[in-house]
């Protein structure tokens, strides 16, 4: 009774490593439906985990037109999706962004528009406060368009918002002028340069 | 105290004050030598990311284009050629410009001095000193132009820059361009206002000159430099 024991134990142990081998052909198990290998599931598993280390087989001839078939299709599927700009998916807040940014440069220029304002309005002040020449600006003029200084006389003045420039007209020997007079851009404004224009 | 004594005195203490002069400008030196700690206030730091955010995000979810004058291109291929449009090597009447959800926006150059810049209502300045310094800082504005109508026309005001590797400084408009994005068509008119021009509208990519557009996109951000003499207000 032992004998025969170890003797089944032993050819058990047998099969089991043939089969862990591989050593068993595909279709064991077909043919043998019975056999403690395949009924416990030892043969097939090692051979299912053959397979897939195998070459593939070739499809039969109904398969592969199938297989070509199924392909066309995705094909045909694939170029009548394709759009060639592909629209990309927008996270970030463009409206808030567009927006913001228009009041940032709308802020901006309303702020230049006060500032510039103000310094109109001082070197306004400025311009319509001449009655007269400053002694140093007929010197320079009367040297420059070699006249007598004592000929130059203030006609008036008047200031051009659009050029910040304040106008003063004078005659002399020299016939009708006009003086740019240019202010700085900040308290107390004061005179920088003249720009003679002369008919 | 005898002379001798005197001597030795003086003569020792010449040589400690010499001494000490030598270490102190040692000290000084190295001093010097040691990396400055570079403070930055966080609300400045905060509007930097937002900027950058912002280009990030513009570039990830929109397209950056060029808007060049038409005489900009030397051949244009034909349809057997895959449309391949080849461009002169000296590229002049130029700008970027990028196109996120169906909005415009051109990036304009400027300066942040002492006047300052906003961004998103809060005025960002810098006191950067005088100009040649080189502790200036630099910022490029994603400025709206316009938007896309239900034709994928749009219409806006700029001029161009002289070359394809600068970033407009200033808004101006003295050219009203029209562009549609459906046909890739664009018109212009000339700064004088009169004649129209055909002008041409490429992706950076089919740009293919990489290292203008990787300048370009260098510019698109507000860096760290210099940014501690910066200041934000509300």
């Amino acid at each position: 009774m032992r004998l025969i024991l170890i003797f089944l134990t032993l050819i058990v142990f047998a099969k089991s490593s043939f089969a862990l081998f591989g050593v068993f052909d595909k279709d064991f198990c077909k043919n043998n439906p019975e056999d403690f290998l395949c009924s416990t599931g030892i043969v097939e598993s090692t051979q299912k985990s053959t397979k897939k280390t195998s070459t593939p087989t070739v499809p039969s001839s109904t398969q592969s037109n199938k297989n070509i078939k199924i392909n066309l299709t995705q094909t045909k599927t694939n170029v009548t999706e394709f759009k060639p700009l592909v629209k990309k998916q927008i996270k970030y807040d463009f409206d808030n962004l567009y927006n913001q940014i228009n009041a940032d440069i709308n802020e901006a220029a309303n702020k230049k528009i006060k500032k510039k304002s103000k310094e109109n309005d001082a070197k306004r002040t400025r311009c319509n406060s001449i009655k007269s020449f400053p002694f140093s600006w007929k010197k320079d003029f009367s040297k420059k368009y070699k006249i007598n200084a004592n000929s130059i006389k203030f006609l008036g003045a008047t200031f051009n918002e659009r050029i910040s420039l304040c106008s003063v007209i004078s005659s002399s020997d020299r016939g009708i002028c006009k003086h740019w007079v240019e202010y700085n851009n900040k308290a107390p404004y004061t005179a920088w340069g003249i720009l003679n224009e002369c008919k | 105290m005898n002379v001798n004594n005197f001597k030795i005195v003086l003569s020792l203490s010449l040589l400690l004050s010499s001494a000490h002069i030598n270490a102190s400008l040692k000290d000084k030196f190295k001093e010097q030598k040691k990396p400055k700690k570079v403070v930055i206030s966080q609300e400045v730091l905060d509007i930097r990311d937002d900027i950058n955010k912002t280009w990030n995000a513009i570039r990830k979810e929109g397209n950056v284009y060029y808007l060049m004058h038409a005489k900009n291109i030397r051949t244009k291929s034909n349809r057997d050629k895959k449309g391949i449009v080849y461009y002169k090597q000296t590229v002049q009447q130029i700008f970027p410009f990028a196109l996120v959800d169906n909005k415009v926006f051109v990036p304009i150059s400027t300066y942040v001095g002492k006047s300052g810049i906003y961004w998103k209502g809060k005025k960002l300045s810098c006191d950067t000193g005088k100009f040649s310094s080189g502790r200036y800082v630099r910022f490029s504005r994603p400025t709206p132009v316009g938007k896309l109508n239900k034709d994928s026309i749009v219409n806006f005001k700029m001029r161009y820059e002289l070359y394809d590797s600068d970033i407009p400084q200033a808004l101006s408009s003295q050219q009203e361009f029209e562009v549609n994005f459906d046909t890739k068509e664009c018109f212009a008119t000339y700064p004088s206002g009169k004649d129209v021009h055909q002008c041409h509208i490429t992706t950076f990519s089919d740009f293919r000159r990489k290292e203008r557009t990787n300048r370009i996109y260098n510019e698109l951000y507000l860096n760290k430099k210099n940014l501690e003499n910066c200041k934000v207000e509300n």
